[in-house]
């Protein structure tokens, strides 16, 4: 069990190195955030039993370390408009384009970044992590209906936020 | 009849996976039969496929960092579980101090008894409460609280004293409802642990959780980062704090009372 469960966490490095880059915006604050990570889980794996999601629970294990130092540095959370919004803006550049197109994928890249932290971690979690609303809500500890209402106000901020940028370059 | 904005909501639960039965069905169908949301849909594909495709620009020279940090994850010993300790010491605590305490109640109002508890633990780590009395010895103790208090009140010895896996530090008088209360300092693994005891009739036990074990309710708190374990016994309350992370309540319990434990 405990084997299995560090070989979980080791598979789990890659995602939670590019979660805490996301967050955190740089390299040797994020490999800290990580090791302190895995550190802690491996120190509270008696917690957990085998059906555990053994990926969500580290990344939970993470976010609270990062919100605990965010605390230390007095960072002042940000007002999250949570309502339900439906498709809004239009998206008229298809993910071939993106991948080719290097200047636009760094344009969403900034996007993304200038986004505050509630959306940009949704985000993350949902599109590069792919959990579902369920393990995003546990791991957010907030309930399914907030999960949903703030990826759909994550996207159209990211939608919004990257047409500005797009249109001021053309 | 579905209408558009219902469907437009839908899109995003949709392509997350997340719309199922019914609704799904419904959505499907109105899809096939209406070319404007056909295009949101699109869009909103494609929209969601860019964002999935900037997982791949995150990049972290990492391969060293990896390497070293998998080749400590995998020396790591985990220690004896600690958490066992925990409820062994509070479940050991409350047998003994079934043959030990007598009937005495304050006649005083009910009070917040945990949050109390959780107060005085935080003074007493922080200084603000040093202990009138210093020993290791359980007689030395239950002696000095002889007389002092308005109840009877007894520490229990450890059974294996070579085995024991915490350390009594001392103990003091605390205010509580005009009159005293008993405040026991230990420390567990290079933790302080407090526990404070005073007359049922003016505390009450509470937790979000109740733990049923012979024959007496636990209930398991936490507050401002402590766990709280509180309970009621022959006509005394106690309430012992700790911090301790990620702490899972049913498993040590089964481990150590699996005789006697019911479902928690």
């Amino acid at each position: 069990m405990i084997e299995k469960i560090k070989k979980e966490i080791i598979n789990s490095i890659d995602s939670l190195l590019r979660y805490a880059i996301v967050m955190v915006g740089n390299e040797e604050d994020a490999k800290d955030l990580v090791q302190e990570t895995c550190y802690k889980a491996l120190k509270n794996m008696n917690s957990l039993d085998e059906n555990s999601n053994v990926k969500a629970w580290l990344f939970t294990i993470m976010r609270n370390l990062w919100i605990n130092q965010r605390k230390r540095s007095q960072i002042s959370p940000v007002q999250l408009d949570e309502t339900i919004e439906d498709v809004c803006d239009e998206w008229n550049i298809n993910p071939e384009e993106l991948l080719i197109n290097n200047e636009v994928r760094q344009i969403l890249m900034r996007a993304l970044n200038e986004l505050p932290d509630a959306y940009r971690e949704i985000l993350v979690l949902r599109y590069f992590e792919d959990f579902s609303y369920n393990e995003i809500s546990k791991i957010l500890n907030c309930p399914v209906g907030t999960v949903m209402s703030r990826l759909n106000r994550a996207r159209e901020k990211l939608k919004e936020t990257f047409l500005k940028i797009y249109e001021k370059k053309q | 009849m579905i209408d558009h904005k219902t469907i437009k909501i839908w899109i995003n639960l949709y392509l997350d996976g997340e719309l199922a039965g019914d609704e799904l069905e419904l959505f499907k169908q109105h899809i096939k039969e209406c070319p404007d949301c056909t295009k949101i849909l699109k869009q909103q594909r494609d929209f969601i496929d860019s964002i999935r495709a900037l997982k791949d620009e995150v990049k972290i020279q990492s391969k060293d960092f990896k390497t070293e940090l998998t080749k400590q994850i995998e020396r790591f010993k985990p220690e004896r579980r600690k958490t066992i300790k925990y409820i062994a010491f509070a479940g050991i605590i409350a047998i003994l101090l079934i043959i030990t305490i007598s009937f005495i109640y304050f006649h005083s109002e009910r009070t917040d008894f945990v949050k109390i508890a959780v107060e005085n633990h935080m003074r007493q780590v922080n200084g603000q409460l040093p202990l009138e009395v210093v020993s290791s010895s359980e007689t030395e103790i239950s002696n000095w609280f002889n007389g002092k208090l308005k109840f009877n009140f007894r520490l229990p010895r450890y059974p294996d004293p070579s085995n024991q896996p915490y350390r009594i530090k001392g103990a003091r008088l605390v205010a509580l409802n005009n009159d005293y209360a008993a405040l026991v300092s230990y420390e567990m693994d290079n933790r302080p642990m407090t526990l404070f005891v005073a007359p049922s009739k003016s505390a009450t036990p509470y937790g979000k959780r109740k733990v049923n074990f012979k024959e007496i309710d636990f209930y398991l708190d936490t507050r401002d980062g402590f766990n709280i374990l509180s309970w009621t016994d022959k006509g005394l309350t106690y309430a012992l704090v700790f911090d301790f992370e990620n702490f899972d309540w049913k498993k040590p319990c089964i481990v150590c009372h699996s005789q006697e434990t019911k479902e928690m």
